[in-house]
């Protein structure tokens, strides 16, 4: 087995140096050609996370609650039972009060 | 055999509370309402010093801890303002007073002097801060809450649900004309007269539905009204404006899922005027609405049978 000079040594060191930094240029460059590719195709010009119109911070009038907790209001809710038509004597009135 | 149903009527929160019941004992069901009701006046009254209501009215701008039914019964009435887009606000009460209406109904004067009033918006409920973990409703100094339009429902809904739930039974809740149901009906359903006015249920137009799941609410223009100088005043309050609401409709009937959404829909349409049909509609409630003429008009699955019997 041979041994290598102190100068071939240096000369290896910096080959296997240049060879890393042109690795790092290269990927950096694919990674940005990429991105943009991506940020195309799914129209967002920067990859910041997207907000729902709903996350808005807390406004005065709601109750402060995590985003888990409360399901979204469904609104107004039709009845299980839609009114019927009755001949039957009434047991309540509704009516203005 | 058929057990046929049975109710029993009282006076409460200004105005009669009645209940109705299949399956269980009438007095057990009259006692748990009345228990329900005396929680919620003394929760949400406006007109009561005590009330927990009137110490958040006069907080001036301060975090008021409250107890779990008002800290319910000003979120339901947010909920009411959101839903209807700020047409049922919670924040009309300083109009209400301004316009006379600043003690219970029965003492109000039915005639008085004329009124000088500045037409502005309310408030606006965003005002309203509640913080569920800390218990605390907040309203800005000058800001008055008044519940009246959904606490009434939260009330019939609540007590209708543990009178089932307790009792085992079908009940029927009335406050006031608003409606909540609870348990199993009866197998034709519960019978309701609807009138401009639930104390005179045999005024026309009226008419006679069966409702078997619920809740159905009334509000109208015809009750609570009071003059002052040359102006008719009445308790819907128009956000927009501060004032009694514009009378195109005078009496609008909802049903819904519930007794609290109901009524937000019933006072909703009132203040809507002319496009509570097709705000309604959009909605699919099965409504009646009665013109200021008195023309009956239908919404979605509202029975069209004209009972005047």
């Amino acid at each position: 087995m041979s041994r290598l000079g102190p100068a071939r040594r240096e000369a290896g060191f910096r080959r296997v140096g240049a060879a890393t930094k042109w690795l790092a240029a290269g990927a950096a460059l694919l990674t940005g050609f990429f991105m943009a590719i991506t940020a195309r195709s799914t129209g967002h010009a920067t990859a910041t996370p997207a907000t729902a119109p709903g996350n808005t911070p807390a406004a005065p009038g709601t109750a402060t609650v995590g985003p888990d907790a409360v399901p979204a209001d469904p609104g107004l809710q039709v009845p299980d039972q839609i009114p019927l038509p009755t001949r039957q004597a009434p047991i309540a009135s509704s009516g203005g009060t | 055999m058929i057990e046929s149903p049975t109710a029993v009527e009282f006076a409460a929160l200004g105005t009669t509370a009645r209940v109705a019941v299949i399956g269980c004992e009438l007095g057990a069901a009259r006692d748990l309402l009345g228990e329900e009701l005396d929680a919620i006046d003394r929760a949400c009254s406006r007109f009561r010093s005590d009330s927990e209501l009137a110490t958040v009215n006069e907080g001036e701008g301060r975090p008021i801890g409250v107890g779990p039914l008002l800290l319910d019964a000003v979120e339901t009435a947010l909920r009411a303002a959101r839903l209807t887009e700020g047409r049922v606000d919670p924040t009309v009460g300083t109009a209400l007073r301004l316009l006379g209406y600043d003690r219970d109904f029965a003492l109000v004067e039915a005639d008085g002097p004329a009124l000088r009033i500045r037409v502005e918006r309310v408030p606006g409920w965003q005002l309203v801060e509640v913080d569920r973990a800390r218990s605390t409703v907040c309203v800005p100094g000058g800001v008055r809450l008044d519940l009246g339009a959904t606490a009434k429902a939260l009330a019939a809904d609540r007590a209708a649900q543990r009178i089932a739930r307790e009792l085992d039974a079908g009940v029927l809740v009335s406050l006031g004309g608003d409606i909540a149901i609870a348990g199993s009906a009866p197998p034709e359903g519960w019978a309701v007269r609807v009138a401009d006015d639930h104390a005179r249920p045999d005024d026309p137009p009226r008419e006679t539905i069966a409702l078997g799941a619920g809740g159905l609410a009334t509000s109208s223009t015809v009750v609570r009204r009071w003059q002052r100088g040359t102006e008719t005043r009445h308790h819907v309050i128009d956000p927009a404006t501060g004032l009694s609401a514009r009378e195109v409709f005078r009496t609008v009937s909802v049903a819904a899922a519930t007794c609290v959404d109901a009524n937000i829909a019933s006072t909703a349409a009132l203040v809507l005027g002319d496009d509570a049909p097709t705000w309604l509609a959009a909605r699919g409630l099965p409504a009646r609405l009665v013109t200021h003429d008195g023309q009956v008009c239908y919404v979605a699955a509202w029975p069209e049978a004209r009972d005047v019997a």
